[in-house]
């Protein structure tokens, strides 16, 4: 059935006015022509609209792509441990409505990396620097100091700061790690430039290494001297690995709550993942990545 | 009855696959069936869907501008709603120039839903403001997506298992700006101020 269309008056009487009606009361043919011309162009420069069949096939061909991800997500699963934060429902600060509250993140990893309650000693700092420092066998000689919150003149405040000591070759090293933490905010005026000035009037007994920890592993936008990118996925990656030496010391759950909120808080990452998940493909993705470096981290003798 | 989109519809239903597909910049095609025909469909159906994305968001303007042109001023920020999949508004009480917030409606595929909400400068603890002076009729917007400060309202939930009619959805939308009555537009108009133009 042709559909009549419908028109309004008012169109009809501007027609009128441009394109007088012939003796017989016809439109003009000329005009006629050229209506259907332009009417052929216009549908030939209509945006495309997909038909039902062509929704049905693709929706076909995305469930088989979504069954073969969930195949390869349930082959990553069964390699991670049943406790392993990726799989846990708990955020340690999403609890408190403080998922990506960055003073909360900064005070809990410095809390994590000293020697305190939790009875990892100085292990978490120890991997830590094992990661950053590549390549190096650390075992720290004095229990390392490590600080949150540092006031430093110009009211400023350094994130982490930790004086660290241990022996390499029958020397003693010493460092100062200086970690700054970014969420969601940039970095302020001057920021990291204010810091580097401090650290140069104060850097400890040894040398510095400077940390700047992001979500993108981004660069320094405001640093004077050169501070070595970190995201927080590898940190979580990093700090999960050397849990597993940790699970009968009493920090053990903290530190899995405190790593859960790092991945789905901060890194957006969708935990808990589970083996039927409808959206595998973000879960692949990261497991894919944390797996194999964990695998080139036990290559390289990563401690834990 | 009009009803929301059909490629839309499709797009929340298979929000996953989509996001992956049409939303990456360089999709990771690997264990995709018929990759090139797909990437194809997918591309007809997005851009498709993103059409009525912003066909709807440009249904719900004039009733949310005729709310806040009642109550105080009200500014749309002109973006390609297709793209974005988001309209946003500058809100400001009478005589408070330099005092101002915005609103603005989104959507969101997991769940699906439209998703009114209402932003402030000034970080979480402008967020908190917000959610005290709304009468805790909202809550902080979670997610690496959402700036700082955002507070949703009460979200629109949109039904994939039976047909979505578009009327009733703007309206739901438009409603869900009421609770920011003249005196709450002031009250979150303080939270912020803008520094005098110079």
């Amino acid at each position: 059935m042709r559909v009549q269309p419908t028109v309004s008056a008012e169109f009809l009487a501007d027609l009128d006015a441009v394109c007088p009606k012939t003796d017989g009361g016809d439109l003009p043919f000329a005009f006629l022509n050229d209506l259907d011309a332009a009417y052929t162009h216009a549908q030939s420069t209509l945006p495309q609209e997909p038909s039902l069949k062509e929704l049905n096939s693709l929706a076909e061909d995305l469930l088989a792509w979504r069954k073969s991800q969930q195949r390869l997500l349930q082959q990553y699963l069964a390699k991670l441990p049943d406790d392993d934060p990726s799989v846990s429902p708990m955020s340690l600060f999403a609890t408190m409505d403080y998922g990506r509250l960055e003073t909360a993140h900064t005070r809990a990893l410095a809390w994590l990396l000293g020697k305190n309650e939790h009875g990892f000693g100085n292990q978490l700092l120890e991997a830590l620097l094992q990661h950053v420092l590549k390549d190096r066998r650390i075992r720290l000689t004095k229990e390392a100091k490590v600080e949150a919150e540092r006031s430093i003149p110009d009211g400023r405040r350094i994130d982490i700061l930790a004086d660290c000591h241990w022996e390499e070759q029958g020397q003693e090293v010493a460092l100062r790690l200086v970690i700054e933490a970014k969420i969601d905010a940039e970095e302020g005026h001057e920021q990291l430039a204010v810091y580097d000035r401090w650290l140069r009037k104060h850097p400890g007994a040894g040398k510095v290494l400077r940390v700047f920890l992001t979500l993108e592993g981004r660069e320094p936008k405001t640093a004077l001297n050169p501070w070595q990118s970190l995201r927080f996925v590898d940190l979580a990656s990093t700090l999960n690995h050397a849990a597993s030496g940790l699970k009968e010391l009493p920090g053990y759950h903290f530190l899995r709550y405190y790593l859960t909120g790092v991945l789905r808080d901060v890194c957006g990452a969708p935990v808990p993942i589970r083996k039927d998940s409808e959206n595998p493909y973000a879960a692949v993705e990261y497991l894919g990545s944390v797996l194999s470096m964990t695998e080139a981290e036990d290559e390289h003798g990563h401690p834990g | 009855m009009a009803i929301l989109g059909k490629c839309l519809l499709f797009y929340l239903k298979y929000s996953a696959e989509m996001k992956q597909l049409y939303q990456a910049e360089s999709p990771n095609l690997k264990g995709v069936p018929n990759a090139k025909q797909v990437m194809e469909k997918v591309q007809l159906v997005g851009d498709a869907a993103s059409r009525e994305v912003a066909k709807f968001l440009e249904s719900c303007v004039p009733g949310i501008e005729q709310h806040f042109r009642s109550i105080g001023v009200i500014r749309r920020l002109r973006t390609n709603l297709a793209e974005t999949w988001h309209q946003e508004f500058l809100v400001s009480a009478p005589r408070t120039k330099n005092r101002r917030f915005r609103v603005g409606v989104c959507l969101e595929v997991d769940p699906p839903s439209w998703v009114p909400y209402v932003w402030s400068r000034g970080r979480r603890p402008a967020g908190d403001a917000i959610i005290r002076i709304l009468g805790r009729k909202g809550e902080h917007a979670g997610g690496a997506d959402w700036t700082p400060g955002s507070v949703t309202l009460p979200r629109i939930e949109i039904q994939l298992d039976q047909p979505a009619e578009f009327d009733a959805l703007v309206s739901q939308v438009v409603r869900a700006f009421k609770p920011l009555t003249a005196a709450r537009v002031k009250a979150i108009c303080g939270i912020y101020r803008y520094p005098s133009p110079s």
